[in-house]
């Protein structure tokens, strides 16, 4: 289709309008959200006084790498690491395969029921965790899992990350029906269609729900705090507050503990985004017109 | 959804599947096992290995410190195990505040398996003896110990008993002190330094100066480290106001106004400029620096740690430049809040009596040479008088002239605990809370008064 | 687009009177209900064990004097009578749900609007994604200790920055008025969770629709309103439950933050959760924090019921 040139070109520059305007407005958004985390990255190459200092210091003469190493010597850092690996790992593949299990069993199949008790699991998310700590415990503690990780890895297989299963639930939804019950027809079975067509079509779900899982176990300090009683197998979290210290507080080694904990989710998070982006073409076909 | 393989096809495929998810199960199954198991044992081979006589009994001891701190208390269990074959301890860091600490120690103590030993803030203590989690070192103070008690000072005795029954001894005691910097004092024209409570004001008051809205210097705050009203009832001699029946009374008790009154002089000050000062200097995470040892402030009331770990950590330039006085109370003479970090035994420990040698040792009891070498380490004031005058420790002394000014309130008679109660964790946070709103003009010292009382009086 | 209805319709009934094969054609009604029971046992077993003895324990709880370790004993609705008279507990639900009321709405907009930016084509777009997603992975105490020292008003550059531009710089943290909002604020910065889900969402949308709808004419907020956010209500729903379950819950950054001043400036920060800790681990209180507890969950699963209900006729389960 042949355009009119003085067309293609005000519309050329529209839409470099456009993109400026977004690039502006991203820009904008990137420095208020990542400011603090520019500031976070500093400190940890200024010295405890510099860091401290009033009014604060901008850019530090000079940077104070050492910072990095005094700190992950003075601490197990990557024992910590290893720690918490072990943790997100398995907790990660007890929840692909509890949570995709149950949610599939809320959503694609209908039967009676469902959606009640379907509100009765969103429902335990309700009570505080500190209100049943107790006899929580208690109860693991007769089951002679106290002491590792146990109560918090053993759970995850029986469906108790409601958050992954309530959202591989919703993405479930989202599928057409005429799919299982084309399926259903051919003579497949209900596990057949769980793994061989809706679980291929989750991909982006269950890649946030493995990133959401990793991130938990990256940050959860309450859960290792009450139930792990030795110091070689505590995780990340926890060694921060070990650093956090209640007596001594040296800013630069936090923030360099709070770094180097992070900079390894940002490498994973760079790099399997593009999970999401390559999203599902796969959904759009197959429907009619 | 074309099936041309057939159902026998999908039948294959999907036992394949199933088998896999199994497979896959069992696996993990099996690393979470070895895991475990890998932890029970790793958490009991220190003790397999210590157990060749069968004879040697395993404490648990759960500590909440790090940094400098838990250097020296590994230094003292490493010394402990040494001198003391037919024991071994184990100390493990909970690397948490004082709050979740305790939502773990309960926990255990709930489930029938606590720590032996375990260093506990002091307002839980009444909480946790008054409900029997506790367990009671009366019977445990005989033969050697039976001078024990005698051993401490007596306001450490006070700070641990409940009803009769001892249940937490000092690992090492508090003791609160003005300090004050002399470069600000000279700076600012105070010549003398105050003798009375009035004399502290109006020095003070000279010394707040501001930039727009910020704070350049100040004189004296009365909450600057989270530290309200608890801490200077000493000096008021407002310290135990509770009737016969047992119920706080701080309204009637004429020192308890005097005190609240005082405070609220302060609220001519910004109270959000100090907090947030103070906040932003590190103390909000228990820090090492301060408004005061920033060379901030004239004036403040803390412990020996101060001078002793953080000005020499944090701000060099201070020393020799600072002093400690008396606090300048309305009592006759100098005076301190009894209280510090005490050891305890949960109830439910599986060794108490060689919990109590333990703690005991801590303590310096029959163990004084050795205390009197850690506590100038950590800038602590011990839990007995005779560590005091241990060779290491008089050296510390006559090396800080400062530290004068902290040991004589620990056996003056204004010298006070707070009487153990089941409410006293109650009364600690409703004390920190009147504080903060009589500063903030949200209370009047009489409704804060009032405010502590209900909130102190409330049962369940 | 029909919205997806609670009514559930049942695959076709198999053809009465047939050749008996009786054993092989069960009611499908009952067959689906076990393959669903089936599918989501895991989790039944898993709240059979783990979940119902704590959650009933703890009703049981808050009809009694328990402390933590010795015997409970019975004291009917006393725990109830006495939160009904404590100031404090009326504070700290005023406080949740001012926070909830303000931070849930919110919250729910700009992770959208965050995502429908990020799902944009413009260059450099996985840098964006990624800078936008940082602050929830910080981990959490040097995350909060560093918002409270920017926000600092004796040390913090934003009331400096504020300050320049002659813009009033509040109190923040140490605010009786501010405190809640900075804490909103705080919980807006960390808005990364949220976003990434809808974005995952933003992904599952057919370029076909937007394409055939740009075809027939509709404007970009008309694809908004008609396409997408239909296409993604599913995710949507579940952004704000979740969201209205972490700001219920809300405790961890107050401890950290308020660690010295507890209930922060006034009683502005005392949370529900917050007090509820405070009763059971401090003052060992632990009848009186399960009856907080239970009443917690009373009032926030009929606020959950009200959406659910609600859901039905805005959510859109993409069955044409």
């Amino acid at each position: 289709m042949r355009t009119n040139r003085r067309t293609d070109r005000s519309w050329s520059t529209r839409a470099a309008g456009r993109s400026a305007a977004k690039h502006a407005v991203l820009i904008v958004v990137s420095v208020l959200l990542g400011f603090p985390l520019f500031w976070m990255v500093l400190t940890s190459l200024k010295t405890n006084p510099q860091s401290l200092a009033v009014p604060p210091l901008w850019w530090p003469h000079p940077f104070v790498w050492r910072n990095y190493p005094e700190m992950l010597s003075a601490v197990p850092f990557w024992r910590f690491v290893l720690n918490t690996l072990l943790y997100a790992g398995v907790t990660i593949v007890g929840v692909c395969f509890s949570s995709s299990l149950v949610a599939y069993g809320f959503s694609r199949i209908r039967w009676r029921g469902r959606d009640v008790l379907f509100q009765v699991m969103v429902s335990t998310l309700l009570i505080p965790f500190f209100a049943t700590l107790i006899p929580l415990f208690t109860m693991y503690k007769q089951f002679h899992m106290v002491g590792w990780y146990l109560p918090l890895m053993i759970p995850t297989f029986l469906g108790s990350s409601v958050f992954s299963t309530f959202l591989l639930r919703q993405f479930f939804m989202t599928i057409p029906e005429e799919l299982s019950d084309a399926a259903r027809v051919d003579g497949a079975s209900e596990l057949t269609i769980y793994s061989r067509i809706i679980m291929p079509m989750a991909k982006p779900a269950l890649a946030t729900v493995i990133l959401f899982q990793f991130i938990y176990c990256w940050n959860d300090f309450i859960g290792p705090l009450i139930y792990i009683n030795s110091t070689v197998w505590y995780p990340l979290s926890m060694g921060l507050n070990f650093i956090l210290g209640t007596y001594t507080t040296d800013w630069p080694w936090v923030m360099a503990a709070a770094t180097a904990a992070t900079a390894p989710i940002i490498i994973l998070f760079f790099f399997t985004q593009r999970t999401f982006i390559r999203g599902i073409a796969i959904q759009g076909t197959g429907l009619k017109g | 959804m074309n099936d041309s393989g057939g159902i026998h096809d999908a039948w294959k495929r999907r036992i394949r599947s199933k088998f896999a998810v199994v497979l896959a199960g069992v696996t993990l199954l099996g690393v979470v096992s070895v895991g475990a198991a890998g932890a029970g044992s790793a958490g009991a081979t220190s003790s397999s290995r210590v157990n060749k006589h069968q004879a040697v009994v395993n404490l648990t001891w759960w500590t909440m410190w790090s940094g400098t701190t838990l250097t020296l208390l590994n230094k003292m269990v490493t010394a402990f195990n040494a001198t003391h074959p037919g024991i071994h301890v184990t100390e493990t860091n909970i690397p948490s505040d004082a709050t979740t600490s305790t939502a773990k120690l309960l926990s255990t103590i709930a489930a029938g398996d606590p720590p032996d030993v375990f260093t506990e803030w002091w307002p839980e203590i009444g909480s946790f003896a008054a409900d029997g989690d506790l367990v009671n070192m009366n019977q445990f103070l005989t033969g050697t110990y039976a001078g024990f008690e005698a051993y401490e000072y007596p306001v450490a005795v006070q700070a641990g008993t409940y009803q009769g029954g001892l249940y937490a001894v000092p690992m090492s005691l508090n003791s609160w002190a003005l300090y004050y910097n002399k470069s600000l004092l000279t700076e600012f024209g105070i010549k003398h330094l105050p003798k009375t409570l009035a004399q502290l004001d109006a020095d003070q008051a000279k010394m707040w100066t501001f930039s727009g809205k910020k704070i350049v210097t100040m004189g004296f705050y009365p909450d600057t480290d989270g530290n309200g009203f608890q801490f200077y009832t000493t000096f008021f001699g407002a310290t135990n106001c509770i009737t016969a029946a047992g119920k706080y009374d701080f309204a009637s008790c004429p020192g308890a106004v005097a005190e609240m009154k005082w405070i609220a002089s302060f609220d001519k000050y910004p109270y959000a400029q100090v907090m947030a000062l103070q906040t932003a200097l590190g103390e909000v995470a228990g820090g090492q620096t301060d408004i005061w040892t920033n060379g901030k402030s004239g004036f403040e009331l803390s412990g020996p740690w101060v001078g002793a770990q953080n000005v020499p950590t944090s701000n060099p330039d201070l020393e020799g430049h600072f002093g400690v006085i008396a606090f300048p109370g309305i009592v006759g003479g100098p005076s301190t809040l009894g209280q510090g970090n005490f050891n305890i035994i949960p109830k439910g420990s599986a060794h108490p009596a060689e919990a109590f040698e333990f703690i005991s040792w801590l303590a310096g009891y029959n163990n004084e040479s050795f205390v009197g070498s850690i506590d100038p380490l950590g800038g602590w004031v011990p839990a007995g008088p005779s560590v005091t005058k241990t060779a290491p420790y008089q050296k510390w002394l006559k090396a800080n002239s400062w530290l004068s000014g902290f040991l004589p309130e620990m056996t003056s008679k204004y010298t006070q605990a707070p009487v153990l109660t089941p409410t006293q964790a109650q009364l600690f946070t409703a004390e920190n809370t009147a504080t903060a709103d009589v500063l903030q003009k949200i209370m009047t010292p009489m409704q804060a008064l009032n405010y502590i009382d209900t909130q102190a009086n409330a049962s369940s | 687009m029909q919205a997806f209805t609670r009514e559930t319709t049942m695959p076709p009934a198999s053809v009465p009177n047939a050749t008996p094969r009786r054993r092989r054609q069960r009611s499908p009604q009952r067959r689906a209900i076990r393959f669903g029971l089936l599918f989501i046992s895991p989790w039944i077993i898993g709240f059979l064990l783990f979940f119902a003895y704590p959650f009933f324990a703890t009703i049981y709880y808050g009809f009694t004097n328990f402390n933590g370790v010795g015997a409970a004993h019975w004291i009917g609705f006393g725990n109830y009578v006495s939160l009904f008279h404590d100031p404090l507990f009326k504070t700290s639900l005023f406080n949740t749900f001012y926070y909830t009321a303000i931070e849930l709405p919110l919250s729910t907009v700009a992770a959208l609007s965050l995502a429908l930016l990020l799902n944009m084509n413009v260059k450099g777009r996985a840098v964006y994604r990624t800078i936008f997603y940082i602050p929830s992975i910080v981990p959490l105490v040097a995350g909060c200790m560093i918002f409270v020292w920017l926000f600092n008003p004796a040390t913090g550059i934003v009331n400096d920055l504020l300050t320049d531009v002659h813009l009033p710089s509040p109190d923040w943290f140490f605010s009786v008025a501010w405190s809640k909002p900075s804490f909103i604020l705080l919980g807006l910065w960390g808005l990364g969770q949220p976003m990434v889900i809808y974005l995952a969402g933003l992904q599952g949308v057919p370029k076909e629709m937007y394409e055939a709808a740009a075809l027939d004419g509709a404007g970009p907020w008309q694809r908004l309103r008609s396409i997408t956010l239909p296409m993604i209500s599913p995710v949507i729903f579940f952004n704000i439950i979740l969201q209205l379950v972490l700001c219920i819950s809300y405790f961890t950054q107050v401890q950290v933050i308020e660690a010295n001043d507890i209930g922060g400036p006034g009683t502005s920060t005392w949370f529900y959760v917050q007090y509820l800790y405070e009763q059971a681990f401090v003052y060992l209180k632990l009848g009186y924090s399960s009856a907080m507890a239970f009443f917690l969950f009373v009032i926030s699963a009929l606020i959950m019921v009200v959406l659910f209900r609600s859901s039905a006729r805005w959510v859109y389960y993409a069955n044409e």
